[in-house]
């Protein structure tokens, strides 16, 4: 098993040279069987021990989902290496922006390269030009280390003075490739403390996982094969083709990254582990702002937190306000993904938020009830269809062609002749069923929400052969209908490629 | 407390007595769920109205204990030139065909040592069209494996299959419904009648096909010709196993299987005959590979490609086969006679058999209709 680079290995060989994950070539995606493998294992391992020992049944999986899901030794290396720093940094506290700069400069190196179209080191340096370090899950781990570093330099939390303990924290398996990102006085303590076991915890978190499952191979899998055709394509989509694409890569994200959650929050919830919520239903906000008090909490209470408050947040005025949203939507950007469609994807939510600032004070302005309501709606209209053009450049493979699908859109522009959509009905029947399905839920959820209720609390709540009736059909839905198997590659989760 | 503590241990009691039920239930369900959807969702390996892979397969494990006196076994060279009806309307001999699509060396001896659970056949007649070919595509072990009920046979055939390609996992087989869900978008009415076509014995394992070959340069092999090819494109597609220098030859899969054919039917005295109907892809060399094994085992092989046979059976391609590959219903009947002259001359004899008998007006109407077309 190689772990350490032989000395005097250099260039090339060292930077190509494989830890024992690729040696055994398994996949670590979180529909796979090893995963699954993996977790059963852990499980088994972690409710066998002893309760104050079990968070090394944690680690141990961590560290043996960490090697196999790693490329390369070096990007292993520098992983570990980056641990060992934050770690050191935060036990003596050390001078704090050097020591913050330090833990997010490998993030930043890398951003910065790809911003400028590099993509592997010079060949001088390795000898055959070596792909550039990208360690798994290096967007999501360092953003967790800074705030780590961040909270224990504002003295709200004590530093873990174990270092096997921090290592968990910071590479806990469920959520070290995609987040969320947790804060270490929410996590640290579900993690130390061992769980019991309990039946209850168990068959809830097997429900997130089959929900997880549903939203990934009946909704974002599927709509895939349909974005793909829009967005790929050479020839000239239409305005509503357009349109159409733009909607359902909206859903096919949401999809996704809601998908990856629920398998986090599932894996997580069979060890007794509640990670954050990251998702409540932002399609049903009212305004862009809101929209990001329910998209990927986890990152916008981060951003929130250690770049928007730190720059002053809202208390200096409206001029600074407005240049604080801007950077941090533009930090938003740059992390998202190394391109200039980024940071103009997040200079358009920022814009969104000013101008619905200034707009905020038509509000108070005396108007009937009825207008006040058709106001409301056709804001509520304007935030999905802004967010929904935001996603547009997101996709698009360069801003040029972001901005080309802008103008198909607004100037109604006929699709070419070449252009093809896959006209495949049936597909597509069950990709707008499911998303009903998923409208439903939200829905529910919603309302269950205002009376302190769960879906899952009200779901077990309903007798035997309505709840049997839900499982079966959800989960023979998803072996018959779902976009899976021979002939797919489950599509990788979009979020692991940031 | 302690009655506290007491009822609250009760109630946790409950419900995991609940979430069990619930589970173990819920288990039931999907498992009769996956059942029926398998038998939907399988290949029925269906050719035309008449033939299907489900009903030859599921048809033999109708028929009653030790009735079955010939079998034949290959590919749909096989099922398409010989048909049990003919061959008992003419000898009385009871035969069943379980030949089926692109079956492999490996498919026939599993089907060998599966038939011999349940019957005592007197003879083995064996299509070599791929003795050249050391498998076909993945959907040809469906059709021949989907059907074949679970038993240690069953478990050895998949476990060798994997062995040899590991992307044909077991699973798939286990579950025929992993393989083949994105059916779902393409399922005939036909998909929902299984059980029908399983006790269907109407056919026996015969494919009947009705068209012609039409004008082809079809030439019988002898000491002066070449051999039979169709086309250039043909012989170049279907190949099969060759050496460097283009020569075809019997791979170490290939012969591993045959001479497990040939141990099998030797160890249950069955009389193996190896045949190969006429077809626009053979040549020489082929047919003398199969001659030379055929003779160092010490059975016969007949080869109607050969000018000898060929004549001696009546058959003319351009009538007698749909494509380069097939007998047609007409082409079926000469190769079948032959065959059960071969059989009778052989010590296999003519048994009278309901099982056979009943079906005879309902071929013969199949015969009179496609024939008409002919």
């Amino acid at each position: 098993m190689q772990f350490m680079a032989a000395p005097g290995l250099t260039g090339a060989a060292f930077y190509n040279s494989v830890p024992c994950g690729a040696c055994f070539p398994f996949s670590m995606n979180y529909l796979s069987i090893p995963f699954a493998a993996l977790t059963a294992v852990t499980m088994l391992v972690y409710y066998l021990l002893p309760l104050r020992w079990r968070w090394i049944a944690l680690l141990s999986g961590s560290a043996v989902f960490y090697i196999f899901a790693c490329r390369r030794i070096p990007e292993l290396l520098l992983f570990l290496l980056t641990v060992l720093f934050s770690y050191y940094a935060a036990s003596f506290r050390t001078r704090r922006v050097p020591a913050l700069f330090m833990t997010a400069l490998p993030l930043i190196a890398l951003k910065c390269a790809q911003f400028a179209g590099i993509s592997s080191f010079p060949k001088s340096f390795t000898g055959s030009g070596a792909a550039l370090l990208v360690p798994v899950g290096l967007s999501f781990y360092t953003l967790t280390m800074i705030s780590y570093l961040a909270d224990v330099y504002s003295g709200k939390i004590q530093p873990q003075r174990s270092f096997p303990r921090y290592v968990l924290y910071i590479s806990f398996f469920p959520q070290i490739v995609q987040g969320p990102i947790p804060r270490y006085g929410q996590l640290s303590e579900q993690l130390f403390t061992g769980h019991t076991f309990k039946l209850r915890k168990i068959a809830d978190a097997c429900k997130l996982i089959v929900w997880g499952i549903f939203l990934k191979y009946m909704i974002a899998d599927k709509a895939a094969g349909f974005v793909t055709a829009v967005f790929d394509s050479e020839a000239v989509p239409g305005w509503k083709y357009a349109l159409l694409g733009g909607c359902l890569y909206s859903l096919q994200l949401y999809a996704d990254f809601d998908a990856c959650v629920c398998l986090c929050q599932g894996v997580a919830g069979l060890f007794g582990i509640r990670l954050s919520e990251n998702f409540h239903h932002p399609y049903f906000a009212g305004s862009v702002k809101e929209f990001w008090r329910r998209w990927h909490i986890s990152l916008s209470t981060w951003l929130r937190d250690y770049v928007y408050i730190p720059l002053g947040g809202s208390r200096r005025g409206k001029a600074r306000t407005r240049i604080n949203l801007l950077i941090t939507f533009l930090v938003s950007g740059f992390w998202h993904g190394s391109g200039v469609r980024f940071l103009f994807w997040g200079l358009v939510h920022g814009a969104a938020q000013i101008l619905e600032g200034i707009c905020g004070g038509f509000r108070s302005v005396q108007m009937p009830a009825a207008l006040r309501k058709t106001g409301r709606l056709l804001h509520r209209i304007l935030t999905l269809f802004v967010i929904m053009m935001a996603w547009i450049i997101f996709r698009a493979g360069t801003l040029g062609r972001g901005l080309r699908l802008w103008k198909s859109i607004l100037t109604l522009e006929k699709e070419s002749a070449a252009f093809r959509f896959p006209a495949d009905i049936k597909e597509l029947s069950v990709l707008l069923l499911s998303a009903g399905v998923l409208l439903i839920v939200s829905i529910l959820q919603e309302m269950l929400e205002r009376r302190e209720l769960t879906l899952r609390s009200w779901i077990s709540g309903k007798v035997l052969p309505v709840r049997l009736l839900l499982y079966a059909g959800v989960i023979m839905a998803i072996l018959i209908f779902g976009t899976w198997g021979y002939g797919y590659q489950a599509q990788d989760f979009i979020y692991g490629e940031f | 407390m302690g009655n506290f503590k007491m009822r609250n241990g009760q109630a946790q009691r409950a419900e995991n007595r609940r979430i069990l039920r619930t589970a173990v239930l819920l288990l039931l369900i999907l498992s009769l769920l996956l059942h029926a959807a398998d038998r939907v969702l399988v290949l029925k390996g269906a050719e035309n109205r008449y033939y299907s892979a489900a009903s030859t397969y599921g048809g033999f494990y109708h028929m009653r204990k030790n009735t079955v006196d010939v079998l034949f076994l290959g590919t749909s060279n096989a099922y398409c030139a010989f048909s049990p009806d003919a061959l008992y309307r003419r000898y009385g001999i009871r035969s069943y065909n379980l030949a089926s699509s692109q079956q492999s060396m490996l498919t026939s001896y599993y089907w060998l040592e599966e038939a011999l659970r349940t019957q005592k056949p007197k003879a083995v007649v064996l299509d070599v069209f791929y003795a050249f070919y050391n498998t076909g595509n993945e959907g040809s072990f469906h059709k021949a494996f989907d059907f074949m009920r679970w038993s240690p046979v069953k478990v050895r055939a998949l476990r060798d299959l994997h062995a040899y390609n590991p992307d044909y996992a077991p699973v798939s087989f286990l579950f025929p419904a992993v393989r083949y869900h994105e059916r779902w978008k393409e399922l005939k009415k036909e998909d929902f009648m299984l059980r029908q076509m399983e006790k269907d014995t109407t056919l026996k394992g015969y494919c009947p096909r009705w068209n012609t070959a039409g004008e082809g340069k079809f030439e019988p092999l002898s000491d002066t010709g070449r051999g039979n090819l169709t086309s250039e494109d043909q012989e170049e597609k279907m190949a099969g196993n060759r050496k460097k220098d283009g020569s075809p030859y019997l791979s170490r899969f290939i012969q591993e299987y045959m001479d497990a054919i040939f141990r099998v039917c030797k160890e249950n005295n069955i009389d193996l005959i190896l045949v190969k109907t006429p077809v626009g892809v053979w040549s020489r060399e082929k047919s003398s590979l199969i001659q030379q094994y055929a003779d160092r085992q010490g059975i016969p092989f007949y080869d109607f490609n050969r000018e000898e046979l060929y004549d001696a059976a009546g058959f003319v391609f351009a009538e007698d086969n749909t494509d380069i590959l097939h007998a047609n219903i007409r082409g079926a009947r000469k190769l079948t006679d032959y065959i059960g002259a071969v059989l009778s001359a052989r010590g296999i004899e003519g048994t009278p058999d309901f099982q056979w008998e009943r079906e005879l007006d309902q071929n013969r109407k199949i015969y009179n209709i496609l024939s008409a077309g002919l």
